[in-house]
């Protein structure tokens, strides 16, 4: 588990460097996409992938949004590396693989948890982008003294 | 004020950003940002993802409308981060139009050397295999995936074939060598983790948390269209996929 921590957060690192991310945020990035699958292989022990990359998404986008405000950036930055490794294409495979081997059941359900992970990262979002929203507004709210 | 020197550089920045993949309402609150530089009643910056629109009008002016189309798409995350900070400066008062017009057109130097991000490209294969829980054999395969990956990648800008095909041919020579290693080779490995890892670095990840983001925000043209690429970008990779586990009948182990 070590090993696949260590890997996702040079993967990032890597995909950072590929999306041309500025060098000094490039280790950031990779310590977000670190934190998220850790937290993915964590909780895959107790709930499903679905709930697990819910759960792992709502860490991702949190440190996303707490990163771009200490580092005065957009938060894209963490947001496109931080989710790679939770992009369902393994399933995504398998449903192809099955679909081609004639397992069209099987193909169905891994069809249906890509789409499924798919809609858990947009809930993940969705949730955090709202929070930090809601959190602005209290702060414009709230008169300055 | 030069008003038209300040639509360009609102356009120029609009431009940069939504050709390097930033969610809409970022580049809609920079375009309206510089614009507000000038306090004229009428501001107005439109962006969907195929083009901006952008208008100022004033009873002392004539109105200026400026309408850009965008048609290249890339992700380059340098130079959106570079916009905001150009933008930030403009918009707080300490640099002027000009320089900020000047700073925009020099936005084009690449920060990294590209025989290092093309080595950086095929790693993200060979990690995302042990990432998946991969040995080092899976690791090696991918790794040698992503090296064919970067070459082919090359060869699909040179001949302008369109992300389409090249996705398919990438996809389909990956399956095949990797089914054909598996099943005549003296390796022992997991198929089905080589060809994932493989295929990852080409997964639509930018533009599924781009579209779920700016549904969110209400640009239901802009995450509509990013929704389409995403889509159109996994049959791609599935269509590719599928075609070379036919071929090698890589489905029959």
């Amino acid at each position: 588990m070590i090993v696949q921590i260590l890997s996702s957060f040079f993967a990032v690192v890597a995909a950072s460097i590929l999306l041309e991310a500025p060098k000094n945020l490039i280790y950031r990035a990779g310590f977000i996409g670190a934190v998220g699958w850790a937290v993915f292989l964590i909780s895959l022990n107790y709930y499903g992938p679905a709930e697990s990359t819910f759960i792992a998404g709502i860490i991702v986008s949190t440190l996303s949004h707490i990163f771009s405000r200490i580092f005065k950036t957009p938060v894209t930055m963490f947001f496109i590396p931080g989710f790679y490794p939770l992009v369902p294409g393994y399933r995504m495979y398998m449903s192809v693989y099955n679909f081609i081997a004639g397992n069209g059941a099987l193909a169905q359900v891994y069809l249906i948890d890509t789409i499924k992970i798919s809609g858990m990262i947009a809930l993940a979002i969705f949730t955090i982008d709202t929070i930090f929203n809601v959190i602005n507004r209290i702060k414009h709210l709230i008169p300055q003294d | 004020m030069n008003y038209k020197k300040l639509v360009e550089t609102a356009i120029l920045a609009g431009q940069i950003m939504m050709e390097n993949n930033a969610e809409t309402y970022r580049v809609e609150d920079v375009m309206n940002r510089i614009l507000d530089i000038s306090k004229l009643e009428t501001t107005e910056a439109v962006a969907i993802t195929t083009g901006l629109y952008v208008t100022l009008d004033d009873p002392s002016i004539n109105p200026i409308t400026v309408v850009k189309r965008i048609s290249k798409r890339d992700t380059n995350l340098n130079k959106i981060a570079k916009v905001n900070t150009i933008t930030r400066k403009l918009t707080s008062g300490n640099s002027t139009i000009d320089d900020a017009y000047n700073e925009l057109n020099n936005i084009d130097e690449m920060q990294y050397n590209p025989l290092y991000k093309d080595f950086a490209a095929s790693l993200i294969s060979a990690f995302f295999a042990l990432l998946l829980g991969g040995g080092l054999i899976e690791a090696l395969v991918s790794w040698f995936n992503g090296i064919l990956m970067v070459l082919s990648s090359k060869l699909g800008s040179k001949t302008n074939m369109g992300f389409f095909i090249h996705n398919v041919l990438y996809s389909a020579i990956i399956a095949a060598g990797t089914t054909l290693l598996q099943k005549h080779g003296l390796l022992k490995f997991n198929v089905d983790i080589a060809i994932t890892s493989s295929i990852m670095p080409l997964v639509p990840g930018t533009a599924i948390t781009n579209a779920f983001r700016d549904t969110l925000r209400g640009d239901y043209m802009s995450s509509g269209a990013k929704a389409i690429e995403a889509v159109v970008i996994a049959l791609s990779i599935a269509v590719g996929v599928a075609i070379g586990l036919v071929i090698t009948g890589g489905t029959s182990i």
